[in-house]
């Protein structure tokens, strides 16, 4: 057989020897750089920008025009003081426990219901938009919700009553360890239909006729999905964690709605940190440096996860 | 009007050579077959030819002009693809008239170029339907419609009949090659089914690992190998090659001696295995016991011999010849090829 | 090793009968082909033996136990797929041993298996490697391996060889055949390559259009084909079929095939029986390429034609004839000196001519042995 299919694609830094690589690559010059332009004013130019800032003291407060920061410039200080913030840490600590927590609980969940939906179960046009209901609602608004239903004398409490009498008396969002509770289970709620949409598109993405031999060679339901079905999704479970820890990571609006960072700073994430730095505080210079460091922090993160991952595809 | 000369063409894909100095003219009106195992740069060469990938080294003229660095639309070339790549959305009748509205042919011109085709391809009657509604050999007719309605200089063809049932093909060969006579246009057929490379052209190329080992007249490369892997390549069931020392006796071999060529010495001595003559007995100067025989209704491929060293023959189907029996070896003159052991060229 | 048997087992898709009652009894240790154009429902029967698809009607048999609605996990069959349906993701090491492993073998026990399969296959030299970066070949012997390790009774291939080009097909025919003779397994085999069919089955299942056509030895359905569409879907080229006209001149009967009445071919006694029980003025005239002869005189057994175009199909020059009215044609060896336009006498060899019923298609024939 042939494989006419494939081609070799040239690189950039090929001369390009002859007419039709020419006209190719003009065209693809000239269908990037409206892109291009694009980017460097969304993109490259407020980066500069906060670079630039994080370089110096400046805040609004000074009166002067943020080009003219260069005057209060003070190289690296900004970046030595946010290593020894502890309400920055702090921040960062509970972010990356609430991370910790509620990833793993959507992504079993999402697998779970991925696995239950890929063998066949009832009503299920009905029930794939059911579960991805949850995931079309503004997070703001989710927020909301779980902050009515959260309330002492809410419906929650009202429920576990039934069950367990005195519960009426839990206060969820004024105390440390439940609020963060609280906030888990609202995250997890929103965005488990995320991690079940991802799986479930990679278990259908498995090659039916594989499922078929082991199924004759004498597997069963758990051992083909674990033997078969789950190995060959191992890149797809990585993107869609990979995707919600650094969505996650970034969490604002359902905790800005829900406790406003509190009780105290109980459940503060880094974006609540941040937030309260830049519009309460007016720390600009300050949070620009904490935005750069994250940056790249989750770069770096994403990378390195990235190249182990390909690196164990292609062996 | 498309006389086709490759010369001295080399491309590498990383360092790793696919095609090797190659040299081939294709007279105009000719039809020249490219055959060879895959991976051997078929492809290649067919997408060099039409101007999809850049050449590393040599030329490619079409009637003197060189075309090697003009792009595909300008070397007016029809291709016909291995997966048809018909639109499924267009009738028989849009897809064949696609290139010429492409290039803002008028109507009248579009019906003239299609009627005349429609007789030669027999597919007056489906023109109308979409792909979908036709049988695969109809589909192939529409995709050889759509490469010949271009009116070019030459048509390239790589393995358009390979996806047919075994009837549809010998049909559809015939098809082409009288189609190739009506039109007088230069036709250039890549395969991997030798027996089809052989039936359809002029000229047989044989290409193996990036190099043409031999060129020629079908009946002259099946007939005169001028190596060892054209004599293994060409020909079905497969040639049996065995190590034999040729002296004034004949030439002498596991299973015994053969009365042969002429040649001295060490040797690779290759059987036609239609050539080969079986009968039961084992008495005479070449013998051995069968080892396998596979009975195809028209003939059966019988293969005698002893430990690594086996030889195959082309019997009646109906052979009464058993397992295990031993069987006298005999060759028919013309079908016992030598082959210098060390080069693979032939003996003359 | 089992049997296999089908009873007036059926299939369809809403409106669309795919297979429509078939009855088949394939025994203990045979190698059954079931070959067939495309479309003409040979993989969905095999799909029915396998469990992959359910039955909907009739019953299927494994040694006389009924297998119909036993799911396909508990069926104990192997199957090859088509695209071999190896797990890419595992080294061929993991592939040969899934089968056992799935069952609660003992590691040990496993090793050892797969080892000796290994061998077997002539894997061993790639085990560990990842049988996604195996050669297309490999890859077929590797999906034999993996479903014979688990020793089934009856072993099931989807046309596994229409992946390879043609070299590599004659060298996996070979190979195939000495596999089952060592297994001695109950075999069957799904192809639409009628070589295939002939040069590997015990017997051959021919289908058409959801029904089958002939059950038979290879040997009989090229000698003895049941209706037109077995004579010529077997044989490359395949058999001749050419309108006759039927006549009695002088107490013999006569086949005449190019509408000239003088040069009307003499039938022999069995095709003589043949014509005159069925009494038709009409019948269609089968006769194999191979079995066509060029004779220097003419005869009342030879018909004239001309030569219309030649073709060297590799060792056989394939040489199309035409008397006007018909046209056929011969098959012979390469050395055979004819040229477009030239005249020539054909004869036939009458023994294996066959007659055919012109609206049927059906074969005449006398009594069981004809």
């Amino acid at each position: 057989m042939t494989d006419a299919t494939s081609s070799v694609p040239l690189s950039v830094d090929e001369k390009p020897a002859d007419k039709l690589a020419q006209s190719r690559r003009s065209l693809a010059i000239r269908l990037l750089i409206p892109a291009q332009v694009l980017l460097v004013f969304i993109v490259a130019f407020p980066l500069i920008m906060q670079i630039f800032i994080s370089l110096t003291w400046w805040t609004p407060l000074d009166g002067d025009p943020w080009y003219l920061a260069w005057m209060s410039w003070n190289w690296f200080d900004n970046y030595t003081y946010l290593m020894q913030d502890e309400g920055l840490w702090g921040s960062v600590g509970r972010t990356l426990l609430f991370v910790a927590v509620a990833v793993p609980i959507e992504f079993l969940l999402g697998l779970t219901l991925a696995a239950l939906f890929y063998e066949g179960v009832f009503g299920r046009p009905v029930l794939y938009s059911l579960i991805l209901m949850p995931m079309m609602i503004v997070p703001a608004v989710a927020g909301y919700i779980f902050f009515l239903i959260f309330q002492q004398t809410g419906p929650l409490n009202s429920a576990l009553s039934v069950f367990w009498p005195g519960a009426l008396d839990v206060n969820w969002l004024n105390d440390t360890t439940r609020a963060f509770i609280a906030v888990v289970i609202a995250d997890v709620w929103q965005w488990t239909p995320l991690m079940f949409l991802i799986l479930f598109a990679g278990l259908m993405s498995v090659p039916e006729d594989q499922m078929r031999a082991a199924t004759i060679l004498g597997a069963n339901w758990r051992q083909r999905f674990f033997r078969i079905a789950l190995p060959r999704i191992k890149t797809v479970i990585a993107i869609a964690i990979g995707l919600r820890v650094i969505e996650c990571f970034k969490i604002f609006d359902m905790l800005f709605v829900m406790t406003g960072g509190g009780p105290g700073v109980a459940t503060e994430s880094l974006s609540l940190f941040l937030y309260k730095r830049t519009f309460q505080d007016l720390e600009w210079s300050y949070v620009a440096s904490i935005g750069i460091t994250v940056l790249v922090a989750l770069s770096v993160l994403t990378a390195v996860l990235m190249a182990r991952v390909k690196k164990k595809d292609a062996s | 009007m498309a006389e086709i000369q490759i010369l001295g063409v080399s491309k590498a894909y990383g360092g790793v050579p696919a095609l090797d100095d190659v040299t081939l003219t294709l007279k105009d009106g000719s039809f020249t077959s490219i055959f060879g195992p895959p991976g051997s740069g078929k492809s290649v060469l067919l997408r060099l030819l039409l101007g999809l990938e850049t050449v590393d080294a040599g030329q490619i003229l079409i009637d003197g002009v060189d075309v090697t660095r003009a792009l595909p639309s300008e070397r007016n070339l029809g291709m016909v693809f291995q997966n048809l790549a018909l639109f499924p959305q267009l009738t028989a009748y849009e897809n064949i008239a696609f290139p010429l509205r492409r290039r803002n042919t008028d109507q009248a011109e579009i019906d003239k170029r299609i009627d005349g085709l429609t007789g030669v391809l027999n597919i007056g009657h489906i023109l109308s339907k979409k792909p979908a509604a036709l049988s695969g050999g109809e589909r192939q007719r529409v995709a050889i419609g759509r490469a010949l309605v271009r009116d070019a200089g030459a048509y390239l063809m790589d393995e358009p009949i390979a996806a047919l049932d075994a009837r549809l093909r010998d049909d559809m060969r015939l098809e082409l090659k009288r189609l190739q006579s009506e039109l007088g246009k230069t036709f250039i057929y890549v395969t991997h089914d030798c027996d089809e490379a052989m039936a359809v052209a002029d000229q047989l190329a044989i290409l193996n690992e990036g190099r043409f080992e031999q060129v020629g007249r079908p009946e002259d490369v099946y007939g005169d190998p001028a190596t060892l892997a054209v004599a293994e390549l060409v020909g079905a069931p497969r040639i049996s090659v065995l190590p034999a020392f040729g002296d004034s006796d004949g030439m002498k071999f596991a299973l015994g001696r053969l009365a042969g060529e002429k040649a001295k010495g060490e040797c690779l001595m290759a059987l036609r295995p239609e050539a080969v003559r079986l009968t039961p007995g084992g008495k005479g100067p070449c013998s051995a016991p069968v080892t396998d025989i596979e009975r195809l209704g028209a003939f059966a491929i019988v293969t005698a011999g002893r430990d690594g060293a086996q030889v195959r023959a082309i019997t009646e189907g109906d052979s009464p010849l058993q397992l295990g029996a031993e069987v006298e070896i005999t060759v028919d003159p013309g079908g016992m090829l030598l082959f210098d052991p060390a080069t693979g060229v032939r003996h003359a | 090793m089992a049997s296999v048997t089908l009873e007036d087992t059926s299939k369809t898709f809403g409106d669309f009968t795919a297979v429509r009652n078939i009855n088949l009894a394939i025994n203990d240790a045979e190698f059954v082909a079931i070959l067939g154009p495309s479309g003409c429902g040979k993989s969905t029967t095999m799909n029915m033996i396998a469990g992959i698809e359910d039955v909907s009607g009739g019953t299927i048999r494994f040694d006389g136990a009924d297998v119909t609605n036993v799911p396909m996990q508990n069926r104990g069959v192997g199957f090859v797929f088509q695209n071999y349906a190896i797990f890419t993701h595992m080294s061929v090491r993991k592939n040969l041993a899934f089968g056992l492993e799935v069952q609660g073998v003992q590691q040990s026990e496993i090793n050892r298996r797969v080892e000796e399969m290994a061998e077997f296959m002539a894997l061993s030299h790639r085990i560990d490697a990842p049988s996604a970066s195996l050669s297309v070949n490999e890859l077929q012997k590797l999906a034999i391996g993996r479903s014979a390790i688990v020793e089934p009774s009856i072993f099931l291939l989807d046309e596994p060889l229409s992946n390879l080009d043609a070299a590599f097909r004659e060298r996996m025919r070979s190979d195939l055949r000495q596999l089952q003779r060592s297994l001695n397994q109950t075999m069957i085999y799904v192809t639409h390559d009628q070589i295939e069919a002939m040069g590997l089955a015990d017997r051959i299942a021919v289908m058409d259009q959801a029904t089958l056509q002939q059950f038979d030895t290879p040997e009989n359905i090229y000698s003895r084909p049941e209706n037109t569409f077995v004579a010529g879907f077997i044989g490359a080229p395949s058999m001749n079929l050419v309108r006759a006209r039927i006549a009695e001149r002088d107490g013999a009967m006569f086949a005449d095939l190019a509408g000239r009445e003088a040069d009307a071919v003499a039938l022999d006694d069995r095709l003589s029986s043949q014509a005159r029980t069925h009494g038709g003025a009409a019948l269609t005239f089968g006769f194999r390429p191979e079995h066509l002869r060029i004779s220097d005189q003419p005869d009342a057994g030879t018909l004239a034609a001309q030569v219309v175009l030649v073709e060297l199909v590799g060792r056989r020059k394939l040489v199309h004839f035409s008397t006007g009215q018909t046209r056929f044609v011969g098959s012979f060896d390469r050395t055979v000196s004819l040229r477009p336009g030239e005249a020539a006498n054909v004869s036939f060899d009458l023994g294996k001519c066959h007659l055919f019923d012109p609206n049927t298609g059906l074969r005449l024939q006398l009594g069981e042995d004809d």
